[in-house]
C-alpha cells in the first residue's frame, strides 16, 4: 500500500502574494515579503507556528509586521493589511482553501529599535485545507 | 417539543476557570522556556479566570524582545489554534 502523503499550504508565500496583489490593486506603494525590505511602506511575513488541527486543517499562526516612514502611516498599512488578512476566507485561492481566520494577537503598536521606524503588527491563526499531493 | 432553556450558573463557571490556573502558568512556563533566559513568569490570576504573564525580566530580553519579537515567537511554538 502506498502512503498518502499530505501537504499543508505555503502560507507564506500564499500571504505575501495575495497582499502584494490587494496592494497593487488599490494603487498602494506597499509590498509585502518574508523579510524586512527597506521601503517606506513594507510588511513582513511570518510564519511563528501554529500546529496542525486535524488530518486535512492546518492552523498556521502568522505574524504581520507593518513598517511606514510615520507611526500613522504604519498603523493605517497595519489596518489595511489586517482587513486583508480577514477577508482571506471569502476569497478563492489556486493553492489553497482557507477556512477561517482568528486573531491570536491583536494589532499593536510596537517600534522596531533596528530601523527606527514605527512598526504596527499582529498576529493571524489562518486555518486552511491540507492537501494530498 | 419544548425548547430547552440553559441558564449558566456564572459564580460555578469562574470557579472553573479560577481552577484551571495551574494549566494556565504551565503553558506560561513553556513560553518562557521557549523564549529564552531573560524572561519570567508572572502568574497572577484574575478574580474570574486563570492568568499569568511571561514577559521580559531584564533590559537586555526588553531589547531582544524588541528587535526579535521573541515572545510572539516562543508564544507560536506553544499554542495551537482554534
Amino acid at each position: 500500500m502506498v502512503a498518502e502523503i499530505l501537504q499543508a499550504p505555503d502560507i507564506e508565500g500564499m500571504v505575501v502574494q495575495f497582499l502584494n496583489a490587494q496592494f497593487a490593486l488599490r494603487g498602494d506603494t506597499a509590498r509585502a515579503a518574508t523579510r524586512y525590505v527597506e521601503r517606506p511602506r513594507t510588511v513582513r511575513v511570518g510564519r511563528i507556528g501554529g500546529p496542525r488541527k486535524n488530518l486535512v486543517v492546518d492552523a498556521p499562526m502568522v505574524l504581520v509586521e507593518c513598517w511606514a516612514d510615520d507611526s500613522v502611516g504604519a498603523s493605517e498599512l497595519a489596518t489595511l493589511t489586517r482587513s486583508l488578512v480577514w477577508s482571506m476566507p471569502q476569497r478563492n485561492f489556486s493553492t489553497a482553501t482557507v477556512y477561517r481566520v482568528f486573531e491570536t494577537g491583536g494589532l499593536q503598536s510596537f517600534p522596531d529599535p533596528s530601523t527606527n521606524q514605527p512598526r504596527y503588527q499582529f498576529i493571524a491563526t489562518i486555518e486552511c485545507r491540507i492537501k494530498p499531493i | 417539543m419544548a425548547k430547552a432553556r440553559v441558564v449558566l450558573h456564572m459564580k460555578g463557571v469562574n470557579e472553573v476557570l479560577r481552577e484551571a490556573q495551574p494549566i494556565v502558568d504551565d503553558a506560561a512556563g513553556r513560553v518562557r522556556a521557549n523564549a529564552g533566559p531573560g524572561y519570567e513568569v508572572e502568574s497572577k490570576p484574575h478574580i474570574w479566570t486563570g492568568r499569568a504573564y511571561v514577559q521580559p525580566a531584564t533590559v537586555k530580553a526588553a531589547r531582544d524582545n524588541a528587535k526579535h519579537n521573541t515572545l510572539a515567537r516562543a508564544l507560536g511554538s506553544v499554542v495551537g489554534g482554534g
